[in-house]
Parts: structure tokens; sequence; C-alpha cells
């Protein structure tokens, strides 16, 4: 009877298998609580308690506090991404108030500019992309603009969650726009409705849960506890959602649209038939010839009576279609070469009108289709969607266990999602701030906080972050305020070699934060700032998107794919097209060099590398060239020193150490025009341009 | 180098020492672009001290090009048996399909060269080359998908952010050139179906940033912005960059940072670009002969014709490190067509580089390396026609084939079975190639390391050997 005792032994082992799987206890996943301060007494803000205590248990040396014209640089590029003005500069200089700094950073919360800078962060987060083959490509921008409006009225993070995830059904019409972040995954040709639920659980998953869910489609999660179960139960909450299409355009527009499109059917038609005139004889001809090639029984099933095929051939006559049919490609082989001189001619005005179809200004948001939402939920065998696995009912990773569904099913997903129990909801965002404010979170990995994700160098600060955010009702303004003013964030970038030679043993790395960390500023922002103290930069806000210099008009921003483009290309970085294609470029070689990503996926912490061929940006390309002429005029002064000092304070917030005026003295010598240039372009490639110091 | 002597050299230079000589003294003195490398390394004799890799993007068939499988001819449409393809994943495009009918390849095979190497008539250039190539028909993969196919090919593992073997070998070897980058790559557009490839394939993960591939574009200016401003010369440039050297020095000091030391040394490394870059590209002093060889699309910039004599010359200059995309290898329709017009557009320069390097010499000491991420399907994704057919990705078994610096030539190593479906001897994994790249390095591939994050992390992970059978 062995095989019995095999077969029970492997029970047996299943069994044990089953209890003894450890279940990962995920640091993220426990509750966040409110930790004590240490040594509050001593410290104003408790960002620094936290951040001294582990200096202080590490046995590392803080730098002192920077000075105030860093400090302003820094909070500028920080808040804004726009360094401070000549003027904004004197302004702090004289203000001899000790709250002289609360007081800018107030302004610059309060500045409209702010939100475009915080957008584009979390632009990043959510995948934003102009061009992405999405259906939903011409009026994408409308999420941008509301990103942006939505950061800049202080829109509580719960609710900007809710928007973002079913914005359709706000009370808020304009919310509308916020779900840009669903139907971007709607992508043709695929089919938009399945398309739309599994991007939504990864994109949403990775965006406001820093969780992997997405590795869960074909196999439960290695390493963090999500099922496969749990991905297509949360894949089930937007199962029923359609991409929806929303006119943005007045009723004359619509009312006028039938005999424009039919204008414009009828144009083409007559096109073609021009085409068909020269075609027409070639037809017959080609269809014969093809017809020696294949085999005999398969051109008697051409020759029959389309009224005496059986379904056995219209198979047969569905395989060699393809091979019959001529294309355009066939015609040129054949016709002479007047004729397909002709013929191309006529062709490119069929291709030139079909790309600019008589498009009304439009949205793409989500509905909930009736059809879908009565359907059943099925799990996908290996993430194979011809392998329909076991039922699902919704839900998500994570959930307890007494989850009510009534009404839309998002809702009692967002309920939970928000909710100040959530241990996830507010880490994940307050870890993002963070970042944005340090350069790196305080969870290294923003996108992952599971098994593979880092540790937190600083738990106690990040739980206390997160209960806080949760006390100040989700404002994202009031946490910026409250690490910006701290004295981590205002402390001196600069290492002294005494400093170094301290800490080097035990955090080189500063990861805990002994100085404040510089770090080369992002794409836009090196792009703005350059327009910016030029004096050049078009800082309006919202509308489309304008034009990389190397992105081809025709194939990338066309008036078909994207609605027409803003021409003022001196506008803010964010407005810069970008996106992503399989077979060509969509990508600004601007923002590439910069490490700017496409959107394609979501991107939580962007790539900071330094090459060459930045460099060579700004020593010769033809905006760093203008705008470096635009600021040697703008710099204009009494005497050279003066104007030596007021390049300083334009460009870098600063006015030159004493070597540095008499460097660029020395330099400019008797004054001479193209000497100004040089000085101008020299402040603009110098480092600290581009660094957050 | 202090203030004074930077700056008085510059005053030398204009007063007739030569502009040349200063900027050099200049630019090795103060921030020396190249890397020397780290010590102790190489390991061992190198029989390579550089790669070339011609990287064929979107995955080549091997039932056309290389995996010849004569037998097929007879199971034309069969259904693929289900003891070969055991339950075996497909990718989302064929998983709908409730047929897999078997597609023998439509081109003809021959053998070439002194080993007989198996090859296919779209190949008739490579073919003169048999004799130099070993190739490997029982590659196999992990990733089914493009984009975590290519990352395990390019840092050897599928999750984004590892360094690329490129920085590996330039950090570990250091460069040769003073005044190109170690590491460059060309992106050449095919004709057929392309996915995206992300800039981050050649980036340097934990590496410093200096590591990262220089992406050169498929344009006849493929550095941007190479050219000074009109009425600026090289020696004005030289010194404001001097000028501003001392200032980004004065606060340098200051911060004592990493990337902006950086920085400061991609300024020097800009000013050798703008005088080397030119120099590079221009093909006015090649003679006819070597166009013909390469074939008339090298004329034309931006092609994988033109980046391959591109490459040779970069080759020539010492640079370590030298990869080329071509795109467009991914036929899931209508492949006889699509990998006619790719292999139209590479074997003649795939196999003119060989040629070249060889008539230079510099075969001996080069490695070239020609393949894909992963394979294709001996089953036709969509319809079987007398004339056509698509294959979908296939990870279980590919060809790629190695020449040059430690490879034995007219090889062909390791085996698949009857439907170039799995690998049947000699499998050759992605560490495994990894591996034998850097041993013709001389860089043992479990000894070169870096620390990150409190571990030790290498090009091959905690795997890899290195394919003896391979080595000359």
């Amino acid at each position: 009877m062995t095989w019995r005792i095999a077969v029970a032994a492997t029970i047996a082992a299943a069994a044990f298998a089953e209890e003894t799987k450890p279940r990962p206890r995920l640091w993220s996943l426990q509750p966040v609580a409110r930790p004590v301060v240490p040594g509050a007494a001593t410290h104003r803000n408790p960002i620094d308690a936290f951040v001294s205590a582990r200096i202080g248990a590490k046995g590392l040396r803080a730098a002192g506090p920077a000075g105030k014209t860093t400090l302003l640089r820094r909070v500028h590029l920080d808040l804004t991404g726009l360094p401070p003005t000549p003027a904004e500069v004197d302004a702090f200089l004289a203000d001899p108030n000790p709250d002289a700094y609360e007081k800018v950073v107030d302004r610059l919360l309060d500045d409209p500019q702010h939100g475009v800078r915080y957008a584009r962060h979390w632009l990043d987060v959510l995948g934003y992309a102009d061009v992405d083959g999405m259906i939903g490509e011409a009026g994408i921008h409308h999420w941008r603009d509301w990103v942006i409006q939505a950061l800049n009225r202080d829109m509580p993070f719960d609710q900007f969650a809710r928007a973002s995830i079913a914005g359709d059904l706000s009370a808020n019409p304009e919310d509308m726009f916020a779900t840009g972040f669903l139907t971007r995954a709607a992508r043709s040709p695929a089919d938009p409705q399945e398309a739309i639920g599994f991007a939504a659980v990864e994109n949403i998953s990775s965006a406001f849960l820093a969780m992997t869910v997405g590795c869960a489609k074909c196999h439960d999660h290695k390493y963090d506890p999500i099922s496969q179960r749990d991905y297509y139960a949360m894949k089930a909450l937007f199962d029923p959602l359609l991409p929806d299409k929303r006119l943005l355009a007045s009723a004359d527009e619509i009312l006028g649209r039938q005999a424009v499109l039919a204008t414009w059917k009828a144009s083409q038609d007559a096109i073609q038939a021009r085409m068909d005139v020269i075609t027409k004889p070639y037809e017959k001809r080609i269809f014969e010839e093809r017809m020696t090639f294949l085999p005999p029984d398969v051109v008697a099933v051409f020759r029959k009576d389309p009224a005496a095929r059986t379904d056995a051939d219209r198979k047969v006559i569905k395989d060699y279609e393809t091979v019959v049919t001529p294309d355009a490609r066939k015609f040129r082989d054949v016709m002479t070469a007047d004729e397909t001189a002709r013929y191309e001619a006529i062709r490119k005005g069929l291709t030139e009108l079909r790309r600019d179809p008589p498009e009304l200004p439009a949205f793409w948001t989500v509905r909930v289709d009736p059809a879908r939402l009565a359907g059943k939920n099925h799990l996908y065998e290996g993430g194979d969607r011809a392998k329909k696995g076991e039922e699902v009912t919704p839900g998500f990773p994570f959930a307890p266990k007494d989850v009510v569904f009534k009404g839309d099913r998002r809702q009692a997903f967002l309920d939970w999602l928000t909710a100040p129990a959530n241990p996830l909801f507010a880490r994940v965002a307050v870890n993002r701030l963070w970042q944005w404010h340090f350069g790196e979170g305080l969870v290294a990995t923003p996108g992952d906080f599971g098994l593979m994700g880092q540790r937190p160098t600083h738990p106690e600060l990040l739980d206390w972050l997160a209960a806080e955010f949760v006390e100040r009702k989700y404002s994202m303004k009031a946490m910026h305020r409250l690490i910006v003013t701290s004295d981590t964030y205002r402390r001196s970038s600069a290492a002294t070699p005494e400093l170094l030679s301290a800490n080097r043993a035990a955090d080189a790395a500063n990861k805990y934060l002994w100085k404040y960390p510089v770090r080369r500023l992002d794409a836009e922002t090196v792009r703005d700032s350059v327009l910016h103290v030029a004096g050049a930069l078009d800082t309006s806000i919202g509308g489309r998107s304008f034009r990389g210099e190397d992105i081809m008009e025709r194939r990338v921003m066309s008036a078909a794919r994207t609605g027409h483009y803003d021409t003022r290309s001196n506008r803010r970085g964010i407005y810069m097209g970008r996106g992503a294609d399989a077979s060509m470029n969509m990508m600004p070689a601007y923002l590439t060099l910069f490490d700017a990503e496409d959107g394609h996926v979501t991107c939580a912490r962007r790539e900071r590398t330094v090459t060459a061929p930045q460099v060579l940006f700004l020593m010769n390309g033809s905006l760093a060239r203008e705008a470096s002429l635009k600021l040697a005029k703008r710099i204009e002064a009494r005497d050279p020193a003066e104007r030596v000092e007021l390049g300083y304070k334009t460009a870098l917030g600063r006015l030159p150490s004493p070597a540095e005026r008499d460097h660029a003295l020395s330099y400019i010598g008797d004054g001479r025009p193209e000497r100004w240039d040089g000085f101008a372009w020299m402040l603009i490639n110098l480092s600290e341009f581009v660094f957050h110091p | 180098m202090t203030d004074i002597s930077r700056r008085s050299l510059f005053n030398l230079a204009t007063g007739g020492l030569g502009f040349t000589a200063a900027a050099h003294l200049l630019g090795a003195g103060a921030n020396p672009p190249a890397h020397v490398g780290l010590p102790g390394l190489p390991h061992f004799a190198p029989k390579a001290k550089r790669v070339i890799y011609l990287f064929q993007h979107g995955a080549p068939s091997q039932l056309d090009l290389f995996d010849h499988k004569p037998d097929l001819a007879k199971l034309r449409g069969a259904d693929l048996p289900a003891s070969i393809r055991m339950g075996q994943r497909l990718t989302g495009m064929t998983a709908y399909q409730t047929k897999f009918p078997t597609a023998p390849s439509i081109f003809r095979f021959a053998r070439h060269g002194p080993g007989g190497t198996w090859l296919s008539e779209l190949l008739p250039h490579t073919a003169k080359v048999a004799g130099e190539i070993a190739v490997i028909r029982s590659m196999h993969t992990e990733a089914i998908n493009h984009d975590p196919a290519v990352t395990f090919f390019q840092t050897g593992f599928q999750l984004a952010g590892r360094p690329s073997i490129g920085s590996w070998v330039s950090y570990g070897l250091g460069s040769d050139c003073q005044d190109l980058p170690a590491f460059v790559v060309f992106v050449s557009q095919g004709k057929g179906n392309s996915q995206a490839l992300a800039d981050r394939q050649w980036g340097s993960g934990f590496l410093p940033g200096k590591f990262q591939g220089v992406k050169f574009r498929a344009a006849a200016d493929p550095v941007l912005y190479l050219s000074n401003p009109e009425g600026y010369s090289a020696q004005a440039r030289r010194r404001y960059l001097d000028d501003l050297a001392k200032l980004n020095e004065l606060k340098l000091a200051d911060t004592q940072d990493p990337e902006i030391a950086t920085r400061i040394s991609q300024y020097e490394m800009a000013f050798q670009m703008q005088s080397s870059v030119p120099g590079l590209t221009d093909l006015s002093k090649e003679p006819e002969s070597v166009f013909d060889m390469y074939g008339p699309d090298s004329r034309v910039p931006g092609t994988y014709a033109a980046n391959c004599l591109l490459a040779r010359r970069l080759a020539e200059r010492g640079v370590r490190f030298i990869q080329l995309f071509h795109r467009g290898w991914d036929q899931h329709s209508g492949l006889p067509r699509g990998i006619r017009l790719q292999c139209e557009q590479t074997d003649q320069p795939s196999a003119a580089l060989i040629q070249d390097l060889k008539n230079r010499g510099m075969l001996d000491d080069t490695l070239v390396v020609w393949g894909g991420e992963f394979g294709r399907t001996v089953y036709s994704q969509g319809e079987l026609t007398a004339t056509d057919y698509g294959r979908d990705h296939h990870p279980r078994c590919f060809s790629l084939w190695m020449a040059g610096g430690g490879i034995r030539g007219g090889l062909t190593y390791g085996s698949t079975d009857d439907f170039s479906y799995n690998v049947t001897e000699d499998a050759v994994d992605v560490h495994d190639l990894h591996a034998t790249i850097m041993h013709c390095l001389g860089v043992d591939h479990t000894r070169l390391t870096f620390k990150f994050q409190g571990r030790h992390y290498r090009l091959t992970d905690v795997k890899g050997s290195v394919v003896k059978g391979l080595l000359a």
C-alpha cells in the first residue's frame, strides 16, 4: 500500500507548507502610529527632532545653516521651479524680520507657478504623455491642467486621489479631467476596455500604494502578500468602465459639424475617384497575374461564382485575399512612370487631407457601461486573456474582510484607500513630497514599499509625517510649508573637509541628511531657468503642449493626433510635448538628454545623469546661446562691477565672492560686448546654475 | 591643478606654446576625462581590447537565419505537437490562437566557410565571413517581452536599474581614448515593426554617471550642439572653458559633490568631443572601396551601415564599448517580407565590419557580438499562407553570433530540437554570454563587483559561466 502512504505524505506536506509559509510582515502595512517626538523641547520643528536624533545616534556631525541667498534660491527652485529675480533677492536680504523666510515660503506656495512645478512631479508619478497611441490624445492636456489647478487650490490629497480614480462621479464637473489618469491607458488598437482595467490596477497601485501589484498579473506576487486573485479583484473595480468622449465644443460648432465632416469626406472621395481612374486598368491584370502563382485548387475557388462558394471556400478566399489584392506599392511597380507620378501627386493630397480631420475639441473620460457592470469578472491564467480562469468578485489587495460594494465599485475602494487608517496612502504620499524637497525619499524606492523596496531611513519621521498629513486634512501645501521651514531643509549643502572626514565612515552618501543634498536640476527646471534669467520665459498657465525643436511637426504632434499644438516654444517645460511610440521618436532630444521620461509607464523617480551631451546643450545649444545674449543685455548697470554683481544676482541669486568678481572683471577687461556675452554664457554654464544649491 | 597654473598655461598657449598641447595638459591635469580603469584589471591577459555589440532589437528569427530545420518542410501547417510545447507560456499575442501551425522557413539554407556553418540565403554577406564567426544556436533567456528581455541582456537583470554591460566594462577597464566617451551607443531604425527602446538600456545604474553610454544620434550631426556658435573659435571656447572650470572648481571646493565633479569633467569631455567627433564622422577620406564593402547605405547618416562604419572608426580610436541597436526585427506578421528588408539593411554592413576589422588587423583584439533579445516561434502567428507567416516571441532558444578577439571562428555551438523550440545541447544563457564577453576582455566576471546598498553587485548577478567551447 505504498501509494497510499505516498499520497498521505504529499497531503501532509502540502498542509504543512500552507501553515508554515511565512506571510511577509511588511513594515509598510503596519498601522501608522504617531510616534513621540524625541527631545521635542529642543526643536522648533518636529522634523528636526527626528533627523537630529538619527544624526546623533549615528555619530554624525551636521552642517550649519545655509546662507540666506542659497536658501532663497533653493526654496524658489524647489517650490516654483524658477530661480529668484534680483528684486526678490534684494527684498529677502533687506527683510530683517525673523519670519522673513516664512513669508517667502507663503508667497511661493501662493504663486501659480507652484502648481506648475509640482504638477510635473505628480504627472511623472501618474504617467502623463501627450502622445502614446491613446484614443484620447487630442484633449489630454486638460488632465495636465487639472493637476496644476488642483495643486494651486491645495486640493486635499484624498480628494485628489478620488478625482483621479473616479472624477467622472464627482459633483464638480471639472473633475472629469482628472480621469485622464484612467483613459490615458486606453490605447488603440488594443481593446480599450481591458486596457483601462489592467493599467488602472498597475498605475493606481504604484502611484497611491507604492505596491507592485502589477507583478501579480500572471501569478501570485513573488515577494509581497498580493495574490493573483487580488489583482483581478482590483481589476474588476474598473472592468465596467469604457472610454467616453465628451465634446468641449460650443453648440454652434457641434451643429455645424455634420456639414464640415461631409465636405471633408466628399473631398476625400473625389481624390480617391481620381486615383481609381488610373489604377482600374491594372486591377484585373494584377489579379490574373497572381492567380498564376496560386495552387490550382485555390484558383478554382476564386473562379467560382461567389454565390456557389462553400464555407471552406470562403476560408480559402480569406487566406489568400491579401495575396491577390493589389496595394499602392504593387500599382507603383506596374504603372508607367507618368501614371505613377500622377498617382502619387493625387495620393499625397489624400494623405494631407486625412492627416487633418476636422476635430471638435473633446476630452476622453470614462463611463460605467451597464452591460459590463452586469457581466462576470474573471482572472486570466498566466495573465493570458485567452485563458479565462476562476470568477472573481470586486476587491483589492490588503482589503479588510467586510468591504461592502454599493453603488459604483470604485467608491468602496476609495473609502479604504483614503481612510486615515490606511497604512500606505499617507506614508506613500509624504514620502514623495519629501523626495521632491530633498532629492531622495525617506524610502529610497518611492514606487515600491514592498519586500523588494528599501526600508525607510527614518521610519519614525515617516510615520510622524504621515500622521501629520492626516491631521492636516491631507493639505499638501501645509506639508510643504512644514518641510521647507525645518532646519533640516535649511542646512548648508557645503561639505567642509572637517565635516567630510567626520562623516565619511558612517554616512558618506548623506542618507541621514547631515547636510542638504546637492543634485542636478531636472530637465524642465534647467530649461525654465535658462529662459527665466534671460527674461524670455512665458509663464502663462495651461493649454496645449508645444513641440520640441527636433520633433517633426507632421509625424508627431500633428493636428490629427493631439489637436493643434501651441506655437509658443518659450513656455515652461511642462508644456513641451512628450510621449512614446513604438516606431517613431516622440521625445524631444532635450528632454531625453536630461532624463525626463516619456510617460509610457509611471515614473517614481527620474534618473539624474550628468553627461557630456548635456553640457554641450548649455555650451552651444541655440536656446542657451540666445538666452546668454539676452541675459548680457538685461544686466545693464552703471559700471562693470555693478554689472557683474547684477549678473550673478540674476543667474545665481547671490553676489559674487571677491575672487569671482575680480576674475569676472579681469575677463571682461575693456568691456567689449562679446565679453559680456561670454560672461553671461559662463553664468548659465556654471555647475551652480544647474544644481539645487 | 591650481588656478594660477591653469590660467598661465592658457596664456602660454595663446603666446605660442601651441593650443593643443596646452589644452591637453589642462585636460589631463585638472579633470582627466578618461578613466584609467580599476587597479588589478584586467585580471588576466585579454584577448579582446574592445567590444562592438550589434544588437538586433526586436528579436530576429533564428529559424529563418541560422537554425536550419530541413525536416520541418514535411510538417508545414501541422499543429505544433503538445509534446514540444509542453504548456509553455505564450505572449498575449498568440495566446488567443487555437492552432499553432508549423511554419518552416521559406528561405533556402546552405553550409558556408571552413566549419560548414548553416546560414540562410538572407545572409549572403555573412556567409562570406562564416569562417570568422561562431554561431551559438543554443541561446536562451528568461524574458518573453521586449523591454525586460533587452534589460536582461543589457544589465543581467530583468528589472531596470542595474548598470549596463558597457558601463561595467568602462568602469572596470577604463578608456583607451582621451577625447571620446568609453561607451558609445547608436540606434538605427529598421524597416519593420519597432518596439520602444529606452535610454536607460545603456545607463550606468548605481555606477557613477560618467560610465553610462553616450548615445550618438542617427543624423548627420550625431552629437547635438557640437559646433561652437558662430564667431567662436575653438581657442575662444577653450578660454571660456578654462575660466568656467576655474569658477566651477571654486564652488566644488565648497560642496565636494561627486556629481558636480563629474559635470566639470564632462565639460572637458564635451570640449574634446567638439574636436574629435567631426573627425570621427568625416568620412570624406574613406576610400570608395570601403563604401562598397559596407554598401550604399553607409553614405547615409543614421543607417545601420553608416553606424557599422562609425563603429570601426570608434574602435580605431580606442573606444572601449561600442553598441549599435538596429530596430525593426519584431515580425509578428509578414515575416518573410520584413526579415528580407531587415537583412538587406544589416547583412552586408555586419559582414563588412568583420572583414574591415580583419583587413586592418583589428579583429584579433576586437570582440564582435551580433544578436537580439530572444528568438521567434516555429509556429505561425496569424495565418500561414503559401507565401506568408508571422512568428511570435520565443525565449526558449535562439541564435546569436560572436567573432573576433578570443572567439573560435567557423564554429556552430549548441543545438535545438527538431522544431527549434527547446535547447537540446550546450545551453548558453544570458549570464553565460556576459561571463564569456568579460572573459575575452580579461575580466573574471565574478570579481568585477560594485558595492551598493550593502551588497556587492556584478553583471552576472550570482550566475554565469564562461562558455569555454566558444574560445579560440
